[in-house]
Formats: structure tokens, sequence, C-alpha cells
């Protein structure tokens, strides 16, 4: 990139300093409200994974299955890409489990002739497979295999986290979109006004053989600039406003936030750099248009 | 240097050029005028391709004109200096800036620039007004200014539509002493102007236009 390109840009930045200083700021306002709902689905993502853990999928097995098949059971689970681990409990386990569950009562197993207690496998899955569809499907698959008498596991609650998940996601998208046709839309009314300001030195400049990236140049530097300024001030703010709410944030809810808030992770910041400078070089160059000799 | 062949340029139903043939040689020094809407300022602008002919062929410096696509007229223009009767210096840049403004288009390094801006500006006789800004230059001066941006980036043409319409007669002969210089040292002249005490006893060649024809030639 040409100096001279840059000198005029940044020529023109502080020309028209207060026009500018205030889309910058309406960039930045903007980018904080998609910064403020990104982090609290990044949160709320963070709370569903955690809660997920806790997920589990339970395979009894018949109580005539025999170590060979309880083995093949054991490999066709291990091998599945959707699931974390496996952990099998026997039926003596199982037993003895209930027995701790039991504390005090746990003398009314020991009149039982014979263990009514099934062996199982007790599974955990991906965060990712805790799709609603997958963990039906996942399950059935088990369900069908030699040896497994029942499987178990909480569909409702998966429902639930499956339309939460879809919810949050349509609306980050649907919210997104428009801030950023906002954010466009703003840079693109800016950069017209400083075009039409600068229409004098934009036919000067055409009648001394700039090219089209000549003219355009500048304009477009800035409106990245803009962005880019938008940007980093809005990660300031919301960096301040994390430091300011995120405690409060917990004491409101202590039950929902079990742990920290967490800021945005550090590629999100370049994300957000980046998203600005790209919005404010489209919003410049359709304020541009067409340039006719 | 410069030829019209059949050249034919309206508006709406006006016709402001009407098959006109011309040819201006290298290095000529051509004056062309007429009264007011003979077809002057159309004629200038159809060369640096500000028109685009309706009819007919122009070509300048090598380039046909008419056949241009819209990416090439800056190469074009890169040909040709430019002076206008309202100067169109930029208000906000010093007379330096203004200068330079063609060579930074053209991609000349800084040091070269300031080299270059001096030279024309000891040329045209306001060296002592680089750092000023047009509007505290007189009419002459901003003139002067502007021919020096035109001449800064060495066209092969130098193109003036009225270039001392707004100036008083003494400011405007020298102006036009500076024109045959510049002439002098090589390059292609061709002057539009109604007035013409501008182009009386100059010896050079002048070129009447009326209702967007040429009426006649002589020398001045």
């Amino acid at each position: 990139m040409s100096f001279f390109l840059f000198n005029s840009a940044i020529d023109s930045l502080w020309k028209g300093k207060w026009i500018n200083l205030l889309t910058t700021l309406t960039v930045a306002v903007a980018l904080i409200i998609i910064g403020i709902f990104s982090m609290l689905l990044f949160n709320l993502n963070l709370a569903l994974r955690h809660w997920s853990e806790g997920f589990g999928i339970i395979v009894y097995l018949k109580d005539d299955i025999n170590q060979s098949s309880i083995k093949a059971v054991d490999n066709a689970l291990t091998s599945n890409r959707d699931i974390l681990n496996v952990r099998f409990i026997s039926k003596d386990d199982a037993l003895n489990e209930l027995k701790s569950q039991l504390g005090s009562f746990g003398d009314v197993l020991s009149g039982l002739e014979q263990n009514p207690l099934p062996s199982s496998f007790e599974i955990k899955l991906r965060p990712e497979a805790l799709e609603p569809s997958k963990v039906k499907s996942i399950a059935l698959k088990i369900k069908k295999m030699d040896g497994v008498d029942d499987v178990q596991y909480g569909e409702r609650w998966v429902s639930i986290l499956g339309s939460v998940n879809k919810g949050l996601r349509a609306l980050a998208i649907l919210l997104g979109t428009m801030i950023a046709l906002g954010i466009i839309f703003i840079i693109y009314s800016s950069i017209k006004v400083l075009f039409y300001r600068r229409t004098e030195e934009v036919e000067t400049l055409k009648l001394l053989g700039a090219t089209k990236a000549i003219i355009r140049g500048p304009f477009l530097i800035e409106g990245g600039i803009i962005g880019f300024l938008g940007g980093a001030v809005s990660l300031l703010a919301l960096r301040g406003v994390y430091r300011l709410f995120s405690f409060q944030i917990i004491s409101m809810f202590p039950g929902l936030m079990a742990y920290p808030v967490s800021f945005l992770p550090v590629w999100s910041w370049f994300v957000f750099l980046l998203s600005g400078i790209t919005l404010g070089l489209t919003g410049s160059f359709i304020a541009l248009g067409r340039i006719r000799y | 240097m410069i030829q019209f062949v059949n050249v034919t340029k309206s508006y709406d139903s006006n016709i402001a050029i009407r098959a006109v043939n011309l040819n201006i040689e290298k290095g000529e020094m051509v004056f062309i005028t007429g009264p007011s809407g003979a077809g002057k300022t159309t004629l200038l602008r159809l060369i640096y391709r500000a028109e685009h002919p309706d009819e007919g062929q122009i070509i300048v410096a090598g380039w046909d004109v008419g056949k241009l696509k819209d990416r090439s007229i800056p190469y074009l223009r890169r040909n040709i200096g430019l002076v206008f009767q309202d100067y169109r210096l930029l208000q906000e840049k010093t007379v330096y800036d203004n200068i330079a403004l063609t060579l930074r288009i053209l991609k000349v390094g800084e040091g070269d620039i300031k080299t270059r801006v001096s030279n024309i500006l000891k040329l045209v006789g306001i060296r002592h007004k680089s750092d000023s800004l047009p509007k505290d230059l007189s009419g002459g001066e901003q003139q002067r200014a502007v021919i020096a941006r035109a001449l800064v980036g060495d066209p092969t043409v130098l193109l003036a539509d009225e270039p001392t319409g707004n100036l008083d007669p003494d400011t405007a002969m020298g102006i036009l002493k500076l024109f045959k210089d510049i002439n002098t040292r090589g390059t292609t002249v061709l002057i539009a102007t109604h007035n013409r005490d501008l182009f009386a006893e100059t010896g050079k060649r002048v070129i009447y236009l009326r209702d967007g024809e040429i009426e006649r030639e002589a020398l001045g």
C-alpha cells in the first residue's frame, strides 16, 4: 500500500474527525451489543458443557450374558467416536453401590438370596454428540447389540438442551446479521458524506490521471480504520463491563453460574477486530459505488 | 499528436461538434477560438476523454480515445496536462502539495518529487509561494500553480481552457509568455480562448470554431 494513499486517509480522518469519532463510537456500541451477546452465549455454552459432563447413558446387560459378549459390547462402545468414556459396572459393583447409597438402610439388601441387579455400562458422550437425534440413534444402535437388555438416558433433558442450543444459535445469527448490516449502513453513510465533501478533490484526481484504486484507496483505508477502532473500543469497553459486572452476575444467579463468568477467549478478540475492519471496508466499498471518468 | 477524423458530438438534440477534421502536430502551439457555445470546451473535453465522441475517430499521443476502456482513461490523462479558467486547485493543500499530487499519482518517490516541484515552481516563477495555500495567491499566481501542476508530470500535450479568463490583461500576457516557453521546450500546447488579444501577433495557428464546425484557420 502506498504511503500516499495511507497519508491521504489519515489526513481525511483528521479533517472529518468529529463525524469519524461519532461513527467509530456508533460502530463500537453496535459491536459491544454483539460482544455482550457473544459473552452470554460463550458462558452459557460453558455452563451447558459443564452440565453435560454429568449426562450419561446406562446400558443394562442381560442376566445370562457371558464374558465374551460383555467384552464385545465393551469394544463396540469404546470404538464409538461419539462416546467419551465407558465404565463397566458388574452385578456385584451395582449392589455395593446401592448399599452405599442406602447407607444405614443397606441391611435390607442382605436378605436377598440372589443379586437382582443387572451388570451395566455407564457411558459419557462427547458434548458435540449431545443432540437429541444423535443421542437417540446412539441409544438405538446400542440397544440392538447382542447381550444388551435395555438402554436408559434422560431423553427429555437432551431434547431441552438441543432446543436451547438451536434457539441460541438462531438468535445469534439473526442478531449478528442485523447488527452487522447496521454497522455497514453506519459506515456507508459516513463515507458517503466524506466522499461528497471531497467531490472536488476526487474530480481533480480523475483529471490528473488517478486510477480507480488510487481514488478509492484512501476511503477504503478510512473505513477499515474506523471499523478497526470501533472493534478496539468495543473490546476495551467489554473488558470494563466484564470487570465491573461479572461478580455481580454470579451473586445474582448463584445457581446458574456455579463458577466464574469468563471473558471472551483471546482468538475472538482478533475476530472482533477483523470483523470491524471487514465491515468498515464493506461499508466504504458500497458507499463509493461505481467511479466513472 | 492530436488527430480528429470526422468527429461529431451532441448533447441530446444539440450538436456541439459537427464532423470536425483536425490535425495538430507534435510540438505545435495552437489556439482554438470562437464565440461562446462554438464547441471549444467540448473539443478539449473530447481530447482528454471527459466526453465520448458520437461519431468519428480521435487519436491523442497514439491512443484511440473513442475506443478507450474506462480503466485506461487515467493512463491517457497522464499524457495530458490540463489548465482551467477556474484553476481547480485543492484549497486545503499548499501549492507544493497541489503540484506534488500529480507526481504522487505517478508513484514518484518523495525525494524526486521535492526536486521536480521545486524546478517547476522556478519555471513558472512562484517558487517563493511553495508553502502558501491557494487562497493566499493572486489569480495570476494561482494560474501559474495550475500550469505547474499540469506540467510537472512531463505531459506530451498541454490543454488550456480559457486560461486567462479570470486575469487582467497584463497577467494574461505573462501567462501567454509562459505557454510559449513551455511550447519552446517541446510540449504541444492547445489553448481554447475567446480572447483575441491572446493570440494576436503570436504567429501561431488559430482555429476558428462556429456552431461546432471549423469555420477557418489562420495564423495569429
